[in-house]
């Protein structure tokens, strides 16, 4: 963070305050301090600042608003610091040009944070975010916005989208930019089950329960600082989402078996391809939850709906690896036309296998070949009993297979509903309401136990 | 002694947060450099039981002001 160029003027009547704040700016830059508005307005006459913290009380109440307006006309960065609670004061503080208004007492993590800002003021991060999506989509780029103003605050962010639209990727990169040094815990919530995803999450205490042979920490305690990424957030167990809530909300929460609450600072980003309003609707996800979780919602576009980005990313994974291979134009059109229905996920594997061929030069007939296989494969898949589900409707014809699977796994399980909700990474809730439609249908000896 | 009028109010609460961030960001400091900065340190805690005085009689004056 340390940036040696970057000139601040520090204003601040208060001794003991300008002593503390000097030694934590000095980490960023070289500080000059004024302990008067006067004095400030010398300072700027004479030198050139990129950066200003601004106290408004000074030698006289609010004589800090004068530094701001000439601050603004010299065009610098300023944050102003007051004790002041009345709107008034700090609408007229960004009227007159201030960029950030921190209301006192604040600690250094507000400090930390208005100077990331800035420093990513100073960088086009929307820029960088376009390059790494590689896009020009109006309507992706201004959900990349989103990001841009979301990710140096303290809100969850919700990425959203089909499979394969990066969601993971961007996870990933926004823990770049908040700053990689910090902890990234990536938790894919579909693939842990239910009875396990708790302590997971939350840790536990030895013998907490059967299997806890000595303490563990949670997820959540790992990802102090950092980030806490929740993939397919929607599979996660409405009970654990009440919990999951107060924890966001109060930044501390219990280890199972534990009496002492552990603090844990972490920024929840999470994802899904699922409509998570649809969920609330159906009573599978809790609206308190989503709304927390909503902080800054970003949806990512399928590739189908980008097709403007599509050439460019052909070329991306082209040259991604040191064994070049080319497109003949037919090849290349072939591809333009393709659905994508895995989005950029499919199209990097298409590439690569492309390129793992003995061809070097890529004809229409090699990618054809290729994308007919891929589409016979998903095709084979959905036509099972395709007659079957017209005549009974989708709804009906999933029920009628998810019944089959859990009656199955569960006779292989000797009736055993926790190896099955293991085996199927199935919530207890979806698990009783399948079982629960088992037997509304007179199906088998399935018991909910 | 009398009530305080709605900005002389509005100016021990301004005054009340002001030595609060004043006393936070000076034990920030002194948590973070009493190894590394010690002079820095001894410059800053004086200053600090000073501050704390002065908040106690801040604190003295809003809780009197509330109760007349």
């Amino acid at each position: 963070m340390k940036d040696k160029l970057t000139h601040i003027l520090l204003v601040e009547d208060d001794l003991l305050s300008r002593l503390s704040l000097k030694s934590r700016l000095e980490y960023f830059g070289k500080v000059t301090e004024a302990e008067t508005a006067a004095i400030a307005l010398s300072h700027l006459e004479n030198t050139t600042f990129d950066l200003a913290f601004v106290d408004l009380d000074l030698e006289s109440e609010l004589v800090g608003l004068t530094v701001v307006k000439a601050l603004k006309a010299k065009n610098i960065h300023t944050i102003v610091l007051s004790g002041r609670e009345d709107d008034s004061v700090i609408t007229q503080a960004y009227q007159l040009g201030c960029n950030d208004f921190l209301s006192k007492p604040f600690t250094k993590t507000a400090i930390d944070s208005v100077l990331k800002k800035y420093q990513h003021s100073k960088t086009d991060l929307l820029g960088r975010l376009k390059e790494v999506l590689m896009t020009d989509d109006q309507e992706l780029k201004t959900q990349l916005k989103l990001i841009e103003q979301a990710v140096f605050g303290d809100h969850p962010i919700l990425l959203t989208g089909e499979t394969g639209t990066g969601k993971t990727f961007l996870a990933k990169y926004i823990h770049e930019l908040i700053g990689s040094d910090k902890p990234f815990i990536h938790l894919n919530c579909a693939e842990i089950s239910e009875s396990l995803i708790e302590s997971e999450l939350f840790g536990h205490e030895k013998g907490s329960f059967t299997g806890a042979l000595k303490a563990k920490k949670g997820l959540m305690e790992l990802a102090d600082g950092g980030i806490l990424f929740l993939d397919e957030i929607a599979t996660l167990p409405l009970v654990l989402q009440k919990k999951l809530l107060k924890a966001i909300e109060e930044k501390t929460f219990y280890p199972l078996g534990s009496e002492k609450t552990v603090t844990s600072n972490f920024r929840l980003v999470s994802a899904t391809c699922e409509d998570l309003q649809s969920k609330v609707k159906a009573g599978e996800f809790r609206e308190d939850f989503l709304y927390r979780l909503e902080g800054f919602n970003v949806y990512l576009k399928s590739l189908r709906e980008r097709k403007s980005d599509l050439d460019n990313l052909i070329n991306f994974f082209l040259k991604k690896n040191k064994r070049r291979i080319v497109l003949s134009a037919e090849a290349r059109t072939e591809l333009l036309s393709h659905s994508w229905p895995g989005n950029i996920r499919e199209l990097q594997k298409v590439i690569e296998v492309l390129r793992s061929s003995d061809k070097g030069i890529i004809e229409k007939s090699d990618v054809t070949s290729l994308l007919k296989s891929a589409i016979a494969n998903a095709q084979n898949k959905a036509q099972i009993n395709i007659e079957e589900v017209k005549a009974m409707g989708l709804g009906a014809y999933i029920e009628k297979i998810e019944a089959q699977i859990v009656e199955q796994v569960l006779a292989g399980n000797k009736d055993k509903v926790r190896k099955t909700l293991n085996d199927l990474k199935l919530s207890n809730n979806t698990f009783y309401r399948i079982v629960t439609n088992i037997k509304g249908k007179g199906g088998s000896n399935v018991e909910a136990r | 002694m009398s009530k305080l009028d709605s900005s002389q109010t509005d100016s021990l609460t301004h005054d009340i947060n002001s030595t609060l961030s004043s006393l936070l960001s000076a034990l920030e400091v002194v948590n973070d450099e009493w190894k590394t900065n010690p002079a820095l340190v001894d410059k800053i805690l004086p200053l600090t039981t000073l501050k704390l005085d002065l908040l106690q009689e801040q604190m003295r004056l809003y809780r009197n002001n509330s109760k007349n």
